[in-house]
């Protein structure tokens, strides 16, 4: 279903979605991580603020298992098959990762909703010839196993139609129930008939074999749709209205992205929906009666780089000797004019993420996800784009960094720290004062550690350097 | 992961901050892991400052004089340091000194006058040679003003149990290596910059290595054998300045001997302020 057709059949009472919740179990370096956004502390009401969250925290303590949990979730949720890289991030030693979400659904009539979207996900060993492309964005990203998606769990709870409803599961794709439980909840999905149920059975099967969710692949709403109008619940709409808000208002970058722009193979520039690829060439190449379309995307793409790289435009002219729709882009600055793929790093990064950024300032219910946003960026440009989506952006986003700028310009609540405890993962910080500077807080707490947590494993300049000695070529054998 | 217990705020123990002043980049290395082994690094975090001075050595330069010197070390040398790791006065429990003694207070007609190997004479006016009996300078009359100055300041330090810093006073005491920490360690003591650091790192393995049992056996120094007051006297007598000594065993022996370990200065629970 399109966007613009999902609008048409569900009325404006469309919900802003946001994420509030991720808990992860043995996923990566995180054998136990809770981390509650913002919006999960304390209610927003619809459209009124943004919604950031920085994760802060050493190499390696589960800042990327974060968004890259993010990109499983998105996938599943789209009802598209999760690349399979992520197949390894199941924890060593440890059967399968639990993957839980719980997002708010705000509509404008007033009801306040939760979905919570729980999933386990293990790694299964695929044959060589069935190997194929690792990650959308990177092909070099390639897996000797797959990742099945089981024990799939949706609950909701908040107002139905004025009604208040306690939290209970709604649907639930554990191996006892087929094809899915609890029994009770059915009746607001179809009618309940031994074929049905035989449809549904095959499709879950399937939907572990294609690593897919079972709730949201094509052929399991295909079946809820076909039941009609009068068995068309709010239970149902709700599954409808989260793959849409998967589909169409939810981005996560995670770093094998990135990696394709580090290495100058292709710049992404990412669109509702789409992804445009600048390739090595810069050149565009689409569709020719896209090109309007373009050119208008570069338009609103250069009102806003302007006002963070000031001079700077891009370009677009139909290349030369190319067939109509490839387009050579360029970056301009006064009059120097080159290929955007000339650009240094920072600046193709920006280019490539600023549609997002756009998105997350002006809709409500768009979730940006971004690792590493830090890269490239020049810290006080860093500072002044976040306190902008803070200030006066509406939407939602979360991003890793390792540049501390972030923790002096936005709100405290906004940051979160990971620990050096695998157990418990993500943890933010206690006895901050309305005027203390987070960064000075963060790094005394470093030496200090006087939070519950220990935000960093210790390492000393000293040792650092006997290490280096030790180390030496020239050096006594270790 | 072992956690501290934590008081009754729910807050863990504040870390307690130890600073190390030291002469140079090589006194770190040697000395970071025998600091570490005595303190601990559960509750205490070491933090170590160079002490610069016009020519290199804070406590021989011009201009530095008793009446000056605790103000010099905090604006010179302390300040900066505990600013670049977000760390306040307050938050210190102990400063030591490590100084090498460089001959300080041996007799002006111990210095003789001689001409340096062309191939190693940079033209430096300080340029000496240090031997147990005897030093070796270039210009002999700027080693004896330079020996004046510095045994002034250092038996003003000496006589300090408390250094002010910014406004708080804080428990200290100056440990020496004469005549210096190479000469002490039964090394060459006109090691050439580059083999300091070599010597430092060789020094800081065996400390790793070998543990407490090394340390001890830098306690066997015989001008440790009385209290701190008189191991300073005792090193300012004569030639003991150019022959090898430290008092470093005193402050080995009361952090291996007291039950906790670690903590700070003898004046701890005092507060002291100006």
């Amino acid at each position: 279903m399109t966007e613009f057709a999902f609008r048409g059949a569900h009325g404006d009472n469309l919900p802003t979605v946001r994420l509030q919740k991720v808990v992860l179990d043995h996923y990566k370096s995180v054998t136990h991580g809770e981390l509650v956004l913002p919006c999960g502390r304390r209610f927003v009401p619809y459209g009124e603020q943004s919604d950031i969250l920085g994760l802060y925290g050493q190499n390696g303590s589960g800042k990327t298992a974060l968004i890259e949990a993010m990109a499983v979730m998105m996938a599943l949720m789209r009802g598209a098959r999760v690349p399979p890289v992520y197949a390894e991030c199941v924890q060593q030693g440890q059967p399968s990762a639990r993957l839980a979400f719980t997002f708010e659904l705000q509509y404008p009539d007033g009801d306040v909703r939760k979905f919570v979207y729980a999933f386990s996900l293990r790694a299964e060993p695929v044959p060589e010839a069935d190997r194929d492309q690792g990650h959308p964005d990177n092909p070099f990203f390639r897996g000797s196993s797959r990742v099945c998606v089981f024990d799939e769990q949706i609950s909701v709870m908040g107002t139905f139609r004025g009604e208040q409803r306690k939290l209970q599961v709604l649907l639930d794709s554990a191996p006892e129930r087929p094809p899915f439980g609890p029994a009770s909840k059915a009746k607001y999905f179809y009618r309940r008939t031994p074929e049905k149920d035989m449809t549904l059975s095959v499709s879950r099967a399937l939907a572990q074999e294609m690593s897919r969710s079972f709730f949201f692949s094509e052929e399991t709403l295909r079946l809820f749709d076909s039941e009609g109008e009068d068995m068309y619940s709010p239970y149902y709409q709700m599954l409808l209205e989260m793959q849409f808000y998967a589909r169409y208002y939810l981005f996560v970058l995670d770093t094998k992205s990135a990696g394709m722009i580090r290495l100058n193979m292709y710049l992404p520039i990412y669109l509702p929906a789409v992804r445009l690829r600048i390739d090595a060439d810069s050149l565009l190449k689409i569709d020719a009666s896209l090109v309007p379309q373009a050119r208008e995307m570069l338009a609103r793409l250069n009102t806003v780089l302007g006002s963070l790289i000031p001079g700077m435009r891009l370009n677009c002219r139909q290349a030369e000797g190319r067939e109509e729709g490839t387009l050579l882009i360029t970056a301009c600055r006064g009059d120097t004019e080159i290929p955007v793929q000339m650009e240094s790093d920072g600046v193709r990064r920006l280019i490539s993420t600023l549609n997002l950024l756009i998105r997350v300032y002006n809709d409500p219910s768009v979730t940006v996800a971004i690792d590493e946003f830090d890269a490239g960026v020049f810290e006080y440009l860093l500072g002044e784009v976040l306190r902008t989506l803070q200030h006066s952006g509406k939407g939602q986003f979360i991003f890793t960094a390792h540049n501390l700028r972030p923790l002096e310009v936005l709100n405290k609540e906004s940051i979160c720290f990971t620990t050096a405890n695998p157990e418990n993962r993500y943890y933010r910080m206690k006895n901050i004062g309305r005027t203390n500077n987070l960064r000075d807080v963060y790094f005394r707490e470093i030496l200090f550690r006087e939070q519950d947590e220990t935000v960093y494993a210790a390492t000393s300049t000293e040792e650092i350097a006997a290490a280096f000695h030790r180390a030496s070529p020239f050096g006594p054998q270790p | 992961m072992a956690k501290r217990s934590k008081t009754v705020s729910g807050k863990r123990p504040r870390k307690t901050v130890v600073l190390a002043l030291v002469e140079g980049e090589s006194d770190k290395i040697a000395l970071y892991p025998v600091l570490r082994r005595l303190y601990g690094d559960e509750a205490t975090h070491l933090c170590f400052a160079t002490l610069y001075g016009e020519g290199g050595d804070l406590t021989a330069s011009a201009w530095v004089t008793p009446g000056n010197i605790e103000r010099r070390i905090y604006t010179q040398c302390i300040w900066y340091n505990l600013e670049q790791d977000h760390i306040y006065p307050k938050d210190l429990t102990e400063v030591l000194m490590f100084v090498d003694l460089d001959g300080a207070f041996c007799p002006d007609g111990a210095i003789h006058a001689y001409v340096p190997d062309p191939a190693v004479y940079h033209g430096t006016r300080n340029c000496c040679e240090y031997h147990p009996t005897h030093i070796n300078a270039v210009f002999p009359g700027e080693i004896a003003d330079r020996n004046r100055r510095k045994s002034a300041n250092l038996r003003h330090l000496a006589g300090l149990s408390r250094i002010r810093v910014d406004s708080r006073t804080v428990p200290f005491s100056m440990y020496y290596f004469s005549c210096n920490r190479e000469h002490f360690l039964g090394q060459d003591p006109n090691s050439p910059g580059r083999d300091k650091t070599d010597l430092a790192h060789g020094f800081a393995d065996r400390v790793t290595a070998e543990g407490d049992a090394f340390l001890r056996s830098l306690c066997g120094d015989a001008f440790c054998s009385g209290g701190y007051e008189a191991s300073w006297q005792r090193v300012q007598e004569g030639l003991s300045s150019l022959e090898p000594h430290s008092n470093i065993g005193l402050l080995i022996r009361r952090l291996l001997d007291s039950p906790a370990g670690a903590g700070g200065g003898e004046g701890e629970e005092e507060e002291g302020t100006l």
